[in-house]
């Protein structure tokens, strides 16, 4: 029977675990910040909480479509982290689901009039949300010892991408993620189509996204100068290996290219000849949001904390330190930002991007979207089959949303 | 104290903590269950949801995929559990001649699937069966000089793909049951079985086999539950129901209208007929074995 | 001339049992070694056309990083505490529970053995939401408390039933000379059964271990501080939605198995202690 006193005595401690009250407010953040970003918002946490010692900041990383799910649990179930950090695109499910306040209960307009209008996104004419950098945005990266000079046209890249596999080190002139109707985007936009309308209904079953298809089909069987199959780990690998020229990826993803020893130029993805429309990659605002539950005591140290993480100040060291864009026009104008190279690539790329759109039907559309552009990118469909059934996709999964 | 107080104590003492920590952890969601699956509550109705009878049932079975899911995951168990255990008791027999040397090595040589968190071996797999990188990929292509295979983009080999890394991740499991059971055969019985002239195979069929039964039915029933409701190697290894939504099964259908299109309600209700299926399942299949019956 | 024949075929049966294990022993030892690769590579790349088990450009710079400068043996405290205050009880409340399922009659008894496979048939993601409510309720967010019910709980329908089985191939005549002897029922079951149990207890052991030391999802909505995390929460902090640092991920879970390798290879001498069961039967 000893072992089960000791037993005891283990649950007894173990219960006491996790409840250090020691008097100090607590204010607590979920973020999915990642690599370096992570670690240099670690540090700013940090700096804070030594400032302050009445009062300590907790931040916890989650994954995004987890902490998506987690904070929604949580808020309907009263809890949940004071504020929430991740991208734009999360705002109207929760305000949809009532769990987080208007930002301007937390932030007065004299504090949010300095940001530009990537930077305060709105739903449904509420504004819910804070940004202290906008990106996420698709580039073209290509690798400078295969190819000296970027493509600006969709002709002048088939031509250049010929020139440069025809080397024997180069297995396929560009690559990027066939899995992700994401990575889709850039030629729909400049084939002249958009996911949805103003409404929100889907738009997917036209022209436009026929020729966006069939471009890109093009480029695999025609031209042969993307891979048959790829998925994101394969176009990472064979751009980090140097096997493939170039790559469509976001800025998450640069650092890794310089670490494999990869010399690297971003451009924005080119324009398509016959429409000269640029190739734009969706963008979204990242940022926090306020937890419905906050009650109007934590009030006050919640506005004081965001306006340290969103604040000019703040903005400028992040452009500074880890080249994310700023959403305070006097930030993204000032010099550090204009004379940084990769953050002027950047901008280049946002300037054309196009904002991730805040209806919450963009689940639905991501969802629907996705099976088709997997069968036509593995050669299962045709073009037009395939913008037929991602409309058909879309338009069920919204329709199922409401029961 | 009577006898019959005492024996009635002794027994509440050797089931009573079992009993209650089980319905703590299982009785209230079970039942918050049963009542979502008969209400309205989704993304619209998160807060404010309400009761409004057998229509979440109703559209699950109006759901044009649902048959062919299902299919899918009778497949999915049926495969998976005849190799489990299949290669698991196979192993085990192996593993329990008397002249292997090493045994102890073998075993942990061959529990290393177990051992491995699922989410890396499964994802380490994904990448095995990838074009241009994947281990598979290049021995079936260069070495084998077969065909290429599109294992990951076609919806069949998509699924085998899903199914082999299971069948891997689970057959040391089953053998490390199977090798528990085997020590309770007296070796006199096999003894006895070779002065009779018996074959190898007849003494598996005839002794092994029926005194392996009373261990391995608990683990096989138990498997099959488990299997038809894993979702984490499916869901990893064809990068969530890849190529388009062709490799789900019943629960990654459950997850996906949860917690990505949160029809919390629907959810609630296929959760309710998974239930039923499986519980119908293995009631027919525990009065065959006679399995909840006393060995004495 | 026979006996030759004979001994040749014994010789070739033996050969084909070594050949088999061998076989299956690559299969599960492959794709461990395609982890191990990965570990060693550095710029977290996740493929490779080279089927090299040592790659190139070898480091342990991720085993390094992993072991000083992220709070790894933190979490792998956390986990050995959580996983082993598991076992224990999944060990005591099953052997007994087994115990009784086995050997005595009583009203309920069918009831309660399909009662407990029933818990298992519930689709797990459904069940989180409510108890995270209740978890809520009970103040148990945030705690190791709350993971050890639930774990524990998840791993004890299994384990009942396996000792329920294992208890049923041992001869009741062992406890009649038990009792004969002057022994309590208690004592009957303690000192005779439960020893000779020892296979079907490894199992068990091995099992709650197993449940606790990987599980995921629930220990990802209860615990919600990074000090309290347990082995696999932290492993997942190295998993972005596009990118993930798979050089840390790797090394983080070839360490990961090691005390499970550890702690089998310490039971597996008990799983083969069948001991006397065929001197009694006979």
């Amino acid at each position: 029977m000893r072992s089960f006193s000791i037993f005891a005595l283990l649950i007894l401690l173990l219960s006491g675990c996790g409840s250090a009250d020691d008097g100090r407010v607590k204010v607590r953040i979920w973020h999915q910040k990642i690599g370096a970003e992570r670690a240099f918002f670690e540090d700013a946490i940090a700096a804070y909480n030594a400032a302050h010692t009445d009062r300590v900041v907790e931040i916890l990383y989650r994954e995004n479509e987890e902490l998506r799910n987690l904070f929604i649990t949580a808020s309907v179930g009263g809890q949940g982290p004071e504020l929430v950090f991740g991208p734009s695109d999360n705002v109207s499910i929760f305000a949809l689901t009532e769990s987080i306040r208007p930002i301007t209960d937390v932030l007065p307009d004299s504090f949010l009039a300095s940001f530009n209008e990537d930077g305060i996104v709105q739903w449904e004419g509420t504004p819910w949300f804070v940004a202290d950098q906008v990106g996420n945005h698709l580039t073209y990266v290509y690798n400078k010892a295969l190819m000296p000079s970027p493509p600006t046209t969709m002709d002048s890249l088939i031509t250049i991408l010929k020139q440069v596999q025809a080397r024997d080190e180069v297995r396929y002139g560009l690559t990027w993620n066939y899995t992700e109707p994401f990575f889709f985007i850039p030629f729909l936009t400049c084939s002249g189509g958009w996911v949805m309308d103003e409404q929100g209904n889907p738009t997917l079953d036209n022209e436009a996204t026929v020729r966006a298809i069939q471009f890109v089909l093009d480029l695999r069987d025609k031209h042969q100068l993307i891979p048959a199959q790829s998925d994101y780990n394969v176009a990472e690998t064979l751009f980090k290996d140097q096997l493939a020229a170039s790559i469509i990826n976001g800025p998450w993803s640069w650092a890794g290219y310089s670490d494999a020893g990869v010399d690297y130029g971003l451009a924005r993805i080119p324009r398509m000849d016959a429409s000269s429309d640029w190739c734009a990659p969706v963008i979204s605002a990242k940022g926090y949001a306020v937890n419905v539950n906050v009650n109007d005591e934590k009030l006050s140290y919640v506005h004081d904390l965001l306006v340290y993480l969103t604040g000019p100040e703040m903005q400028t060291r992040m452009a500074e330190e880890i080249a994310t864009i700023p959403v305070i026009d006097a930030v993204r104008n000032a010099e550090v930002v204009q004379q940084n190279p990769v953050l002027q690539a950047s901008l280049r790329q946002v300037e054309v991007g196009r904002p991730m759109p805040t209806a919450p039907q963009m689940r639905q559309i991501w969802d629907g979207m996705r099976g088709p552009y997997q069968l036509v990118m593995s050669g299962t469909i045709s073009a037009e089959e395939g913008a037929r059934r991602m409309q058909e996709e879309v338009e069920k999964r919204i329709a199922d949303t409401f029961l | 104290m009577s006898e019959k107080t005492r024996f009635r104590l002794f027994l509440l003492f050797l089931l009573g903590p079992t009993i209650v920590l089980v319905l703590a952890v299982v009785a209230y969601p079970f039942f918050y269950n049963v009542v979502l699956s008969l209400s309205n509550m989704n993304i619209y109705h998160i807060r404010d949801w309400e009761v409004i009878g057998l229509q979440q049932y109703a559209a699950v079975a109006r759901e044009p995929a649902f048959w062919s899911v299902f299919l899918k995951t009778i497949i999915w168990t049926g495969v998976n559990i005849v190799f489990h255990v299949g290669l698991g008791v196979f192993l085990a027999v192996l593993l329990h001649q008397k002249f292997i040397r090493g045994k102890s090595a073998w075993r942990v040589l061959l529990i290393l699937p177990w051992a491995l968190p699922q989410y890396i071996t499964a994802l380490t797999w994904r990448g095995m069966f990838t074009a241009e990188y994947g281990a598979i990929d290049i021995v079936w292509r260069q070495y084998l000089s077969l065909p290429a295979i599109e294992w990951l983009t076609q919806p069949g080999p998509a699924f085998a793909a899903a199914i082999l890394t299971n069948i891997w991740l689970g057959f040391p499991f089953m053998m490390v049951i199977a090798l528990g059971g085997l020590q309770s055969i007296p070796a006199e019985l096999y003894e006895a079985a070779d002065v009779d002239g018996a074959s190898e195979w007849k003494k598996f069929w005839n002794i092994t086999v029926p005194l392996l039964r009373p261990v391995m039915i608990p683990a096989i029933t138990l498997g099959i539950v488990w299997t038809f409701n894993n979702i984490n190697v499916v869901w990893l290894v064809s990068n969530g129901g890849e190529p388009n939504d062709q490799t789900h099964i019943l629960v990654s259908y459950v997850y996906e209208a949860a917690f990505t299109m949160y029809r919390f309600g629907w959810a609630a209700a296929l959760s309710m007929i998974i239930f039923f299926i499986l519980f119908a399942f293995t009631q027919v299949l525990l009065k065959r074995t006679k399995a909840t019956e006393a060995a004495y | 001339m026979n006996a030759s024949s004979f001994d040749s075929k014994r010789f070739l049966g033996r050969l084909g049992s070594y050949m088999v294990l061998l076989v299956f022993a690559l299969i599960a030892v492959y794709p461990v070694t395609r982890i191990l690769t990965i570990s060693l590579r550095p710029g977290d790349r996740l493929l490779s056309t080279s089927l090299a088990l040592f790659p190139d450009d070898a480091t342990l710079e991720n085993y390094r990083v992993l072991l000083f400068e992220t709070p790894f043996l933190r979490w792998l405290f956390n986990s050995i505490l959580v996983s082993l205050v598991v076992t224990v009880t999944g060990v005591a409340f099953a052997s007994t529970a087994g115990y009784a399922l086995s050997r005595f009659k009583f009203a309920g008894k069918g009831a309660m053995l399909s009662g407990l496979l029933v818990t298992q048939m519930f689709p797990a993601t459904m069940l989180l939401l409510p108890l995270y409510v209740v978890l809520i309720n009970l103040q148990l967010l945030n705690s190791y408390l709350g993971i050890i019910i639930i774990y524990t709980a998840t791993a004890l329908p299994f384990c009942v039933w396996q000792m329920k089985g294992y208890y049923d191939t041992i001869p009741y005549a062992l406890e009649e000379a038990a009792r004969i002897d002057g022994c309590t029922p208690w004592q009957a079951f303690y000192k005779v059964i439960f020893p000779l149990a020892a296979p079907a207890l490894v199992i068990t052991a091995l099992f709650s271990f197993m449940t606790a030391w990987n599980e995921y999802v629930v220990a990802n909505v209860v615990l919600q501080d990074t000090n309290l995390f347990t082995l696999p929460l932290g492993l997942k902090l190295f998993q972005g939605s596009l990118t993930t640092q798979w050089g840390l991920y790797a090394a983080g879970a070839l360490l990961v198995s090691i005390p499970v390798v550890l702690l089998f290879l310490v039971l597996s001498r008990y799983l083969i202690s069948g001991l006397t069961l065929g001197a009694v039967k006979g």
